[in-house]
């Protein structure tokens, strides 16, 4: 009991991760009170960075169920309405076999298993791309 | 005389070639019905890049008049204007997202602006002389199109 009570007073902050892709990365049992908060801060950012793509990390999220599923839906759906597409990452094997066995319909929603390539999806849809240079720079 | 009065409540502008429909109160269904009337009148009658329409004058969207909103904007894409609905605010997104709303697939944005790079690609866009560009300045720099990630911006990100 007192673990769910901590998880639930953890706060999620949205980082502004670049310019146009904001990233929550979400830690700890999802329930229908935590989405609703997940929901209202990612709204608010979305509105105050105008941003077109929100990643959100999924990794820390325990166990992902049905109705697991469906809270993250309905978050993706809510930016969505606001002109910001969520991407989700941090789908582990697990996470993909128990989605597909329990018949979750995703295929809206733009997915990976890890943060990186979420990224560079991200990245696309906002118009950028990365080059390397011959030296890095290191200070 | 009669259908003036009720259609002077939301003043269509024509600028950058598109319809901008700004709503800036909760419309009951009958308002609703003859807005949406003059939107496509004018889609009818003008030649448009395509209709915005700005809700973020409204704290309140129910599922009816979400669901009216939603149907104009795809009224006026059947008649060739390419719709996208604007300024949902959070609390707007996040009720109708609890009653299960349905967009479809009508283009949305938080801004004004980003309505115009939705249905005018900047790089397409000339500014002709007559367009009048009211209430737009300002909207900020960061609003002219692309910007490539500069070599010594990403590196410092690299090491995570």
């Amino acid at each position: 009991m007192a673990r769910a009570t901590r998880e639930a007073k953890l706060p999620t902050p949205v980082s502004i991760l670049w310019e146009g892709i904001l990233l929550l990365v979400v830690v700890g049992v999802v329930d229908s009170k935590r989405t609703q908060e997940i929901m209202e801060t990612m709204l608010e950012k979305v509105s105050e960075t105008q941003s077109k793509t929100i990643i959100m990390d999924i990794l820390g999220v325990p166990a992902v169920d049905t109705a697991v599923a469906n809270h993250l839906i309905k978050i993706t759906k809510a930016t969505k309405l606001m002109g910001c597409e969520c991407i989700i990452s941090g789908i582990s094997p697990v996470v993909a076999q128990a989605l597909v066995n329990l018949g979750v319909e995703l295929s809206d929603i733009t997915t990976h298993s890890n943060l990186r390539d979420a990224l560079q999806y991200a990245f696309e849809v906002n118009g950028f791309e990365v080059r390397g240079r011959k030296e890095a720079t290191r200070k | 005389m009669e259908g003036e009065a009720a259609s002077s409540k939301a003043a269509l502008y024509v600028t950058r070639g598109c319809l901008i429909v700004p709503i800036q109160v909760e419309l009951d269904d009958e308002l609703m019905l003859q807005l949406q009337k003059d939107i496509l009148e004018r889609v009818n009658k003008t030649e448009l890049k395509g209709v915005i329409i700005d809700v973020s004058g409204v704290a309140v969207i129910d599922s009816s008049l979400g669901q009216a909103i939603f149907d104009t904007a795809r009224m006026a894409s059947l008649m060739g204007a390419k719709t996208v609905v604007t300024g949902l605010t959070p609390g707007v997104a996040a009720s109708l997202t609890d009653l299960d709303f349905d967009p479809g697939d009508v283009p949305t944005a938080t801004s004004l602006e980003e309505g115009f790079r939705i249905l005018v690609p900047a790089a397409t866009h000339e500014v002709k002389p007559e367009e009048v560009e009211e209430g737009l300045e300002d909207q900020g720099d960061e609003a002219t199109g692309d910007r490539k990630v500069e070599p010594g911006e990403y590196d410092d990100q690299a090491d995570q």
